[in-house]
C-alpha cells in the first residue's frame, strides 16, 4: 500500500491520511498498473464531496505508471505520436536538464534505423531514435514559430519528498520526462489549491517527516512552470479547445463532477476513466443514468481487474471493464 | 475559491459513515383537527374548489396549514391577518353557498382555538434537541419561511443560536453538530441524507404525514454492497414511526399539502399592474414562477437573455471561459432553482434624463422627432398584423439596415432606447 507512505497535515501535526484518501490513491495506482490492450476500466463514484478525489486518483495513477515496466513502450508510443505531426509543429526536446523548443522536421532512414529529425532555433539537426522517444514533448498549445535560441532551465533536482515517496529511478524517470499519464477534467482552481497548498508529508528512514505537496508527485502541466517536466493534466469542463489539445492520450481520465463526464465522455474511449460524482451536485441523477446506462450497453462480463483497496464505507461505487475503442 | 482542508472532508466521510438520523414524530390534538376540517371541505367542495370564492378562502387555509406543517412557529402565527379575512369570508359563505357552511364553520371553529395558543410541538421537540449543543442548524422547506422564524427565534434563549441553513448550504464544507430538518424527507433532496453535512440529523414531521426514506442504490450494478444504513441508526423512532396511531391525511403522502401555484391569480395581479403603467408596451411573454407567490414576465422571444445567479455551479468550477454563477444565459436555459437576477427599479430609468440632459438644449426638439418616428414605426409595425416584427425587420433589412430583427425592432419602438445603431434617422 503505497498511500500508506503517505501523511497529511493537521495543526501543525503529521496524520496518516484516512482510509477514504489511501482509497482514491489506490485506485489510481491500480489503473495506473492495468494495462490490458483490449480492455479499459470504468470505475464511477458517488461521493460526499469531490475534494480531492481528482488529485489523489491522479496521484495514484503517476506512482503506479511510474513503477510499471512499460517503459520502453511509452517511449515508443511517444515516437510513433511525433511521426504523425506535420512536418514544422513546434515540439519540446529534453536534454541535459534543458528543455528547447525544436521543429519536427520528418523521419531520418538510416541503415534501417529510423530516427525523428528536430532542428532548434539555430539550426542544428538533431536524430532521435525511439528509444529516446520521451525526451520530446507535444506542446500543450500551438506555437507559430521557432524562436533562434529558445531553452529553459528545468528543475532537475529530486525533491526530499519525491525521492522517499517514489524510488530512486522512478523518481528521476519523473524528473526528467515528460509524459501524460492521467487528465483531469474539472475544477482547476479547486485541483490546483489541493495539489499545492495541502501539505503531506513521507517518512525517512530515522522517522522523521518531510514535507511536500501532490504537486511534488503529479506534476500537472498546467502548473509545470519553466521547462519542467509534467506527468498529468488538468482542463475546465468547458474546455472549448478542440481535441488538438488531447494528441496525447493518457492511461486514465478522471471525469471531475457530472458535468465533467456529461461533457467529455462520449470523446474517450481508450482509457481508463474514474467517474467522481458528488451526490450534492445537481446533474448527480443525470449524470448516474448516463452511467448506468453505459454499463448495461458496454460491460464485458469476464471482471480481470482486481481492486487492492478497502472501499470506504457508505460510498457507492460501480466498476465494470469494456472494449477499447 | 473553496478548498477544503483534508480534516474538512475527513468530517464528511465520519459523518458519512457515522451520522446517524433521528425521526421525530409529534403531534398537536387541535392542529391535526384543523387538518381534518380543511380536508373535509375540500372533500365536499369536489370540483367547486375552483370557484374564486372558494379559492380564495382555501388559499389562507392551505398556507396556514402549509406553515405550521413546515416552520417551527407559534400556532398564533399570522392570526392578525388570516383571522379577519376568514371571518369575512365565512359571513359571505352563508350566502354564496349555505351548502357549506357547516363544513367552513368547523374548519374557522378549530382555527380560532389555533390562534389563540402560544405553543407548537416542533419548538419544544427542538429546544430538548439544542439545549446540549453547540452547533445546530435548521432546514426548511422554503426559503421565504427562514425570516419568520429567524425574528421568531431570535427571542428564545436557546434557539437564538441555532444557524438557519438552506438546500444549498448543506453541499458544502460547513458542518454541524447537530441538523434539525422540519418535514418529511421526501420534502428534501436526497443529498441531505445521502451526503450529511451533520454529525446527527434529526428530521421532525407530525405524526400524520408518512414518511418512509431509505437509501436506494445508486448503481444498477455496485462493486460492492450498497450502503445498508440504516435510517434509525442508534434510536427507535422508526420503530415508533411505523406504528403510527396517526393516519396520514394527506392522499399523495403529503405532497398535496405544499402550496399550491394560483397561476390565474398571479397572471391577473400582474396583468392589472401592467394596464396601470402607461409605459408598459405589448410584446410576446412567459410567465416565470419566483419564490413566494411571485412571478414575472420575460420576454418571449428565443434570443432572451437573463442574468442569472446559479448555484448549481460549484464556485470552483467557474472558469475563465465565461462560465460562472453569474451569468448571462438564454430564457430556455432557465431551470428550478437557479436566482433570477432583475431590475426592479432604477438603472435603466435614469437612459432617458441622462440623455436629455446631454442632449440640452435641442432635447425637445430631438425629442420630439423622435416621438414622432417611433409612433410611425409603432403603426407600421401594427398594420403588417401579427407579423409585424418581422415583415418591417424584412423591409428594413432591404433598405440597407445591418441589425435588423424581430427583437431591436422592438427595442427602437420602446420610449427607452434612443435610436437605432448603425440605421441613421432618416433611413
Amino acid at each position: 500500500m503505497v498511500a500508506s507512505n503517505l501523511y497529511y497535515e493537521k495543526r501543525e501535526q503529521w496524520y496518516p491520511l484516512p482510509q477514504w484518501g489511501e482509497f482514491f490513491f489506490e485506485l489510481g495506482y491500480a489503473l495506473g498498473l492495468q494495462d490490458e490492450p483490449e480492455k479499459r476500466v470504468i470505475a464511477g463514484l458517488a461521493l460526499p464531496t469531490r475534494a480531492y478525489a481528482a488529485s489523489l486518483v491522479a496521484a495514484g495513477v503517476v506512482t503506479g505508471r511510474l513503477s510499471s515496466p512499460s517503459d520502453a513502450n511509452d517511449a515508443l508510443r511517444r515516437f510513433q505520436q511525433v511521426t504523425t505531426l506535420d512536418t514544422g509543429t513546434i515540439l519540446y526536446y529534453r536534454s541535459g536538464g534543458k528543455r528547447k523548443k525544436v521543429s519536427y522536421e520528418g523521419l531520418d532512414m538510416n541503415d534501417n534505423d529510423l530516427h525523428i529529425k528536430l532542428r532548434t532555433g539555430d539550426g542544428e539537426l538533431r536524430l532521435i531514435p525511439p528509444s529516446l522517444g520521451l525526451q520530446i514533448e507535444i506542446p500543450r498549445q500551438k506555437f507559430t514559430s521557432l524562436p533562434k535560441l529558445s531553452h529553459r532551465q528545468g528543475n532537475a533536482t529530486l525533491s526530499p519528498f519525491l525521492a522517499h515517496f517514489l524510488d530512486e529511478k522512478a523518481g528521476r524517470t519523473s524528473m526528467m520526462q515528460s509524459y501524460l499519464e492521467c487528465i483531469i477534467f474539472g475544477s482547476i482552481g479547486r485541483v490546483e489549491g489541493e495539489v499545492f497548498n495541502a501539505r503531506f508529508a513521507v517518512r525517512d528512514s530515522k522517522g522523521g517527516f518531510i514535507p511536500g505537496t501532490l504537486q511534488d508527485i503529479i506534476r500537472l502541466r498546467k502548473f509545470s512552470t519553466g521547462g519542467n517536466t509534467y506527468r498529468s493534466d488538468v482542463y475546465y469542463v468547458h474546455h472549448k479547445e478542440e481535441l488538438e489539445a488531447y494528441r496525447d492520450i493518457p492511461a486514465v481520465i478522471v471525469f471531475d463532477g457530472a458535468k465533467s463526464f456529461l461533457t467529455w465522455n462520449a470523446y474517450w474511449h481508450f482509457p481508463h476513466c474514474i467517474i467522481i460524482l458528488d451526490q450534492t451536485e445537481p446533474d448527480f441523477d443525470v449524470a448516474v443514468d448516463e452511467f448506468n446506462q453505459a454499463f448495461i450497453k458496454n460491460h464485458l462480463d469476464d471482471m480481470t481487474f482486481e481492486l487492492p483497496a478497502k472501499i470506504p464505507k457508505e460510498v457507492p461505487l460501480s466498476i465494470y471493464q469494456e472494449t477499447r475503442k | 475559491m473553496t478548498f477544503l482542508s483534508i480534516r474538512a472532508v475527513n468530517n464528511l466521510y465520519i459523518f458519512l459513515e457515522h451520522g446517524t438520523i433521528h425521526k421525530h414524530k409529534v403531534s398537536h390534538e387541535v392542529f391535526h383537527a384543523f387538518c381534518m376540517a380543511l380536508n373535509r371541505l375540500e372533500h365536499a367542495l369536489g370540483e367547486q374548489t375552483e370557484d374564486d370564492y372558494w379559492q380564495d378562502f382555501l388559499r389562507d387555509m392551505k398556507y396556514y396549514r402549509f406553515l405550521l406543517n413546515a416552520v417551527p412557529l407559534p400556532m398564533n402565527t399570522q392570526h392578525e391577518r388570516l383571522l379577519p379575512s376568514i371571518q369575512e369570508k365565512l359571513e359571505r359563505c352563508y350566502l354564496l353557498f349555505p351548502g357549506f357552511v357547516s363544513y367552513a364553520q368547523a374548519l374557522s371553529d378549530k382555527f380560532t382555538i389555533l390562534i389563540g395558543l402560544p405553543d407548537n410541538p416542533f419548538i419544544e421537540t427542538i429546544v430538548k434537541i439544542a439545549a446540549d449543543h453547540q452547533i445546530v442548524g435548521l432546514l426548511l422547506k422554503e426559503s421565504f419561511l427562514y425570516s419568520l422564524v429567524e425574528a421568531s427565534f431570535s427571542q428564545h434563549p436557546i434557539l437564538k443560536d441555532i444557524k438557519l441553513v438552506n438546500q444549498h448550504q448543506l453541499r458544502g464544507g460547513d458542518c454541524f453538530q447537530q441538523l434539525i430538518i422540519i418535514g418529511p424527507s421526501y420534502w428534501y433532496p436526497e443529498y441531505i441524507l445521502r451526503a450529511p453535512r451533520a454529525k446527527e440529523i434529526h428530521l421532525i414531521r407530525y405524526g400524520w404525514l408518512v414518511d418512509r426514506w431509505s437509501p436506494q442504490p445508486v448503481f444498477i450494478k455496485p462493486f460492492t454492497p450498497q450502503p445498508t444504513r440504516d435510517p434509525s441508526k442508534g434510536n427507535d423512532h422508526l420503530a415508533q414511526d411505523e406504528k403510527s396511531d396517526e393516519p396520514s391525511i394527506f392522499d399523495d403522502a403529503g405532497q398535496d399539502m405544499l402550496p399550491e401555484i394560483n397561476w390565474k391569480h398571479i397572471s391577473m395581479r400582474i396583468l392589472r399592474q401592467a394596464q396601470e403603467d402607461l409605459n408598459v408596451e405589448d410584446v410576446p411573454a412567459k410567465l416565470y414562477l419566483l419564490a413566494r407567490e411571485k412571478a414575472v414576465f420575460l420576454d418571449a422571444d428565443e434570443n432572451a437573455r437573463a442574468f442569472v445567479l446559479d448555484l448549481g455551479i460549484d464556485e470552483d468550477d467557474e472558469d475563465e471561459e465565461g462560465w460562472h454563477q453569474i451569468r448571462r444565459v438564454s430564457l430556455s436555459e432557465l431551470i428550478s432553482g437557479m436566482f433570477l437576477l432583475l431590475r426592479t427599479e432604477g438603472g435603466g430609468d435614469y437612459i432617458v434624463p441622462i440623455a436629455d440632459r446631454i442632449l440640452g438644449k435641442k432635447a425637445a426638439v430631438l425629442r420630439a422627432k423622435q416621438a414622432d418616428w417611433k409612433a410611425r414605426l409603432r403603426k407600421a409595425v401594427e398594420a403588417k398584423g401579427i407579423q409585424g416584427l418581422l415583415t418591417i425587420s424584412v423591409e428594413l433589412l432591404d433598405l440597407g439596415s445591418k441589425l435588423a430583427n424581430e427583437t431591436n425592432v422592438r427595442n427602437w419602438m420602446s420610449n427607452r432606447s434612443i435610436r437605432p445603431s448603425g440605421l441613421s434617422i432618416s433611413n
